[in-house]
């Protein structure tokens, strides 16, 4: 009995994901047709928009021809390299600058003056010095990401409430213990808040380096599709990055799930 | 642990607001085994007291003995209860419990032991997978209770831990206390500002006054135990509680 109990639960909660996915699905299909309408009955000249056809053409050449999976690989490395770095050193020092006053007066003028000027405006700095390779790339995702994550993980720890740690403490519980088991748990929550955010930003902040500074990654394509007027190569690249984003958002999400087991049902956000 | 409390003052320094002197000449003697309250009027420094016999905050003069031993170099040891509960809720219930032990690195066969213990004193054997914000507020107590138990205490510290809950948990929780109390055999403090919680559970009674706080009277609970919720209506019983009520309005000038 309870065996077939546990399939009809399944079989609902397979409906429900169907539903899920269905309502979330009707307004790109909408914009889609739409789409297909325009280009195919309206007089749009073709390098404004393209036909969906001769985008999803050049989109399968560009995969066949082995061209597009190598750009995104090289994006990718130079996004997760410089997210990664990044958010590691924002999250480890904001922990750091949260529990000590000393250390958050110290890097106070530093990061707050570093942070108020925009990534971009940093490019050109740092191809001048680093060159035109992976390293400025990475360094400047790395720099928006670092501080995408040292803000809401020095504010999660601050916000800790005080009876966890006192709790902490009648146990017996040390200051390194209690950073380790107390204040990283419970500031994770604004940690990750962090952590999106940084992910997202690393995308951005790749594709404008590459188009200014690029010879390969997805950024280059698009410039290059510009100079020469491709517009299905440009929407094909487009969509991939569109793609992209929201498969390392989504990523984020779920990691997000895994680490925090206890916020499930507890709030609105998981 | 036969604890004693001699002139113990705790001083609040604020340099804005001017200093603060919360406890004045507290003094008190509790037995090894003995279950003891501590009632007083809100802001009389109950909490303060508590906390600095728990090594949370520090004593501006007096001293604390364990044993004839200062509490800073007694090798004993108190857990606190708090009213908020205070479990961390990234932990499960059994994490909960053993993240005491984990502190002191003890090993993980060992801590399951222990925790598997305590997780059954307090009868919640099936949820020590479930994280606290899936429990009750009396279910959510119990498990501080078995985690401040599972350290082993020697003194068992309790500020109000049953003030958030309601009547009939309250009670429930009341008689599991009584219950553990005397299965273990351990000393207990137990803050309250509820009058006939503290004559019910307790053998003696220190009624606090404020500004500054200090012990007022003590009075001995000679009601035979095991104690019933029935004790509640016996004569002595509400004498006893007319008797602190008076004192604690006294104290409290004008208010009634």
């Amino acid at each position: 009995m309870p065996k077939q109990l546990s399939i009809v639960k399944k079989i609902f909660r397979y409906r429900e994901v169907i539903q899920n996915i269905g309502r979330k699905i009707i307004l790109p299909a909408l914009i889609l047709v739409l789409w297909y309408l325009v280009t195919r009955f309206g007089n749009v000249h073709p390098l404004i928009l393209p036909s969906l056809e001769s985008i999803a053409r050049e989109f399968i050449s560009l995969i066949q021809s082995g061209e597009l999976p190598m750009h995104i690989c090289i994006s990718l490395k130079r996004c997760l390299g410089g997210f990664l770095l990044g958010s590691f050193l924002g999250i480890t020092s904001g922990i750091l600058m949260g529990w000590s006053r000393i250390w958050a007066d110290f890097f106070d003028l530093l990061i707050n003056f570093i942070r108020s000027i925009p990534k971009t405006a940093l490019a050109p700095l740092f191809i001048v010095w680093f060159g035109l390779g992976d390293m400025p790339k990475i360094l400047l995702i790395g720099l928006s990401s670092y501080f995408f994550t040292v803000i809401p993980t020095i504010e999660g720890v601050r916000n800790v409430d005080n009876i966890y740690i006192k709790s902490a403490r009648s146990m017996g519980a040390n200051e390194w213990q209690i950073m380790k088991s107390v204040m990283f748990p419970a500031a994770l929550p604004s940690i990750f808040a962090g952590i999106r955010l940084a992910v997202t930003t690393s995308l951005i902040v790749l594709v404008m380096v590459e188009i200014i500074a690029g010879n390969n990654g997805l950024g280059y394509l698009l410039q290059v599709a510009q100079e020469n007027l491709d517009m299905a190569t440009m929407f094909a690249t487009l969509f991939t990055l569109g793609v992209l984003g929201y498969c390392l958002d989504a990523g984020m999400q779920y990691l997000a799930r895994v680490v925090m087991p206890w916020r499930k049902g507890k709030t609105l956000s998981i | 642990m036969k604890l004693e409390i001699n002139g113990l003052k705790k001083i609040f320094i604020n340099s804005i607001r001017g200093n603060l002197l919360v406890l004045d000449g507290v003094n008190l003697k509790i037995a090894s085994g003995e279950f003891v309250s501590i009632i007083g009027p809100s802001g009389c420094g109950k909490t303060t007291l508590i906390e600095i016999i728990a090594g949370l905050q520090q004593k501006t003069d007096g001293e604390i003995l364990i044993d004839q031993l200062p509490i800073e170099k007694s090798p004993s040891n108190c857990a606190i209860v708090f009213q908020q509960y205070a479990l961390f809720p990234w932990l499960t219930v059994q994490k909960n419990i053993e993240y005491g032990l984990k502190i002191r690195k003890i090993d993980k066969k060992e801590r399951n032991n222990i925790s598997r213990k305590y997780i059954g004193l307090v009868g919640l054997n099936s949820y020590k997978k479930y994280y606290p914000h899936e429990l009750s507020g009396g279910m959510q107590q119990r498990v501080a209770l078995a985690r401040a138990l599972a350290n082993a205490p020697d003194i068992l510290l309790l500020d109000e831990p049953f003030a958030a809950l309601d009547a009939q948990t309250r009670e429930d929780c009341q008689r599991e206390l009584l219950r553990l109390w005397q299965q273990i055999g351990i000393t207990i403090v137990f803050v309250t500002h509820d009058i006939g919680e503290a004559i019910l559970l307790s053998d003696r009674v220190f009624v606090m006054s404020s500004n500054p706080g200090t012990i007022k009277t003590v009075i001995d609970i000679n009601l035979k135990r095991p104690r019933e919720s029935s004790v509640r209506v016996e004569k002595t019983f509400r004498v006893k509680e007319m008797n602190i009520r008076n004192l604690l309005n006294n104290g409290q000038g004008e208010v009634a």
